[in-house]
């Protein structure tokens, strides 16, 4: 009866522990299998949305390089055209069309100035040795010229300029093109003074500061950036040009933080991190 | 051992009753479930200590954990067959237990029939679970989950006790072993209760808004 009871004491110990192992092992397995299954959903997420990304580079990509050929056209082909016919209208020298002659050298200059402009806009960077800063500079010298507001434009130290200086091409053009669209958003919609853009350099961050002194802007949107009345609606939903924000500001992988009140004018700060090879 | 594996069940319950706002209401099923098992110690504790047989609380135990645990999992099982069936358990399962206290085994015997049942259905209850939760990756990382704690440690208790429930009778009647003998299977069974307790304190731990 002893050895038959030993002998069950035994199995007992035995069978509990292997059960209890059996379990540990199953759990184990089920963690491991759950892990799995999150790592590879997460894998497929990450590269869905590099592809994502690939794509909205291609397509900004070829709307600047067919903005880029527009402005060029428009800038070789109308101006020079333009410039003909304002030196043949010098050689008009009867008295009766000298009124006539002044008004329409009036008009093919403005027609200049805007024809230059819209090259300009459309292919900011052509000519231009320091890029995005005369890109910049020339959109701060038209503004200010309208005396419609005052456009400040302000660079920190040495260090951005050179931080500046190493921004790729297409986050150079992302960034003006972001920049531009917040001043058209400002010139039409905030009723603004005072616009006031400055540079600097935070961990190695570049830091873009944009505010107004206009009526700010009454709702967040759903992506974090402000809501832009969309011209001819009343506002509600974000407008293209805000949309159009984002995606540039993602594609070149900047943080940005957007703040508003009404009545107290709009600010945005945008941080783009620096890739640390020079000269790219 | 004695008294430190009731006293251990109150870690689950602080734990419950710190978290209790977040704790969602089908785990507050287990919640009263301990409770309920605070009670059972205490009687069977008073009886032991008074000499008394206490062998029909662990049948009044089985029948009320059985119909706890096959409600907890009653409701965290969507609506369905599988649902419907853990409904009928709820229903069956105890009949089952009354019958055998009354008709088969009686009151002064452990209740070595429907005990390892028990621990099948619910071996069973928790193999359903994992096997409907395994490929659904919505609610995260799998120690994030409350649910699978306590499932874990019902499965773990349950399938490693089923031998000991088995042959409680042949080993832990009186006269069959040696008391040492005895203790050794008791403190076995102490540890995987503990261990079942210590599951649960997680997962009302992980319990979140």
């Amino acid at each position: 009866m002893q050895d038959l009871t030993d002998n069950i004491y035994v199995l007992l110990i035995l069978g509990m522990t292997g059960a209890g192992l059996l379990v540990v092992l199953f759990i184990l397995l089920q963690v491991r299998g759950r892990n799995n299954l999150l790592r590879r959903e997460k894998q497929l997420q990450e590269m869905e949305i590099q592809h994502q990304k690939e794509l909205l580079e291609a397509v900004l990509l070829s709307q600047e390089a067919e903005r880029s050929r527009i402005g060029m056209d428009l800038h070789d082909e109308v101006g020079t055209v333009l410039s003909s016919l304002r030196m043949t209208l010098e050689d008009l020298t009867e008295p009766s069309a000298l009124p006539l002659q002044s008004q329409a050298k009036s008009l093919i200059d403005r027609i200049m100035t805007s024809v230059r402009d819209i090259s300009h806009d459309l292919s900011p960077f052509r000519g231009s040795a320091y890029g995005l800063m005369d890109a910049l500079e020339d959109l701060s010298d038209r503004i200010n010229r309208s005396k419609e507001l005052v456009f400040s434009l302000d660079y920190a130290g040495d260090d951005t300029l050179d931080k500046l200086h190493r921004l790729s091409g297409t986050e150079a053009l992302s960034l003006y093109r972001v920049l531009t669209e917040l001043t058209q958003n400002t010139i039409k919609h905030a009723h603004a003074q005072n616009i006031t853009l400055s540079f600097s350099v935070d961990r190695g961050r570049l830091l873009v500061r944009y505010r107004d002194d206009g009526r700010g802007l009454p709702a967040a949107g759903s992506t974090g950036l402000p809501v832009a009345p969309a011209e001819g609606s009343g506002g509600g939903k974000p407008g293209m040009g805000m949309r159009n924000i984002e995606s540039r500001l993602n594609l070149i992988g900047a943080e940005y933080a957007p703040e508003g009140t009404a009545g107290r004018g709009f600010r945005i700060q945008i941080k783009l991190p620096i890739q640390p090879t020079p000269n790219r | 051992m004695t008294l430190i594996v009731p006293a251990s069940i109150l870690i689950p319950i602080g734990m419950a009753l710190y978290k209790y706002k977040q704790v969602p209401a089908s785990m507050r099923i287990v919640l009263y479930f301990l409770l309920v098992s605070v009670l059972v110690y205490a009687v069977s504790i008073s009886m032991a200590v008074r000499h008394m047989n206490n062998l029909w609380v662990v049948h009044a135990d089985t029948i009320l954990e059985s119909l706890f645990l096959f409600w907890f999992f009653h409701a965290i099982t969507p609506p369905g067959t599988g649902r419907k069936v853990i409904a009928l358990l709820l229903v069956l399962f105890p009949v089952f237990c009354l019958i055998n206290l009354f008709f088969i085994q009686g009151i002064y015997r452990y209740n070595t029939y429907s005990r390892p049942v028990e621990a099948m259905l619910l071996v069973g209850l928790c193999m359903y679970y994992f096997w409907r939760t395994g490929n659904k990756t919505e609610e995260g990382p799998w120690m994030s989950q409350p649910l699978n704690w306590m499932v874990s440690g019902i499965l773990l208790y349950f399938a490693s006790a089923f031998c000991l429930f088995l042959c409680s009778n042949l080993v832990l009647g009186k006269h069959r072993l040696g008391s040492e003998t005895i203790m050794v299977l008791w403190n076995i069974h102490a540890g995987l209760t503990m261990t079942m307790y210590l599951l649960f304190t997680i997962g009302f731990s992980q319990c979140k808004t």
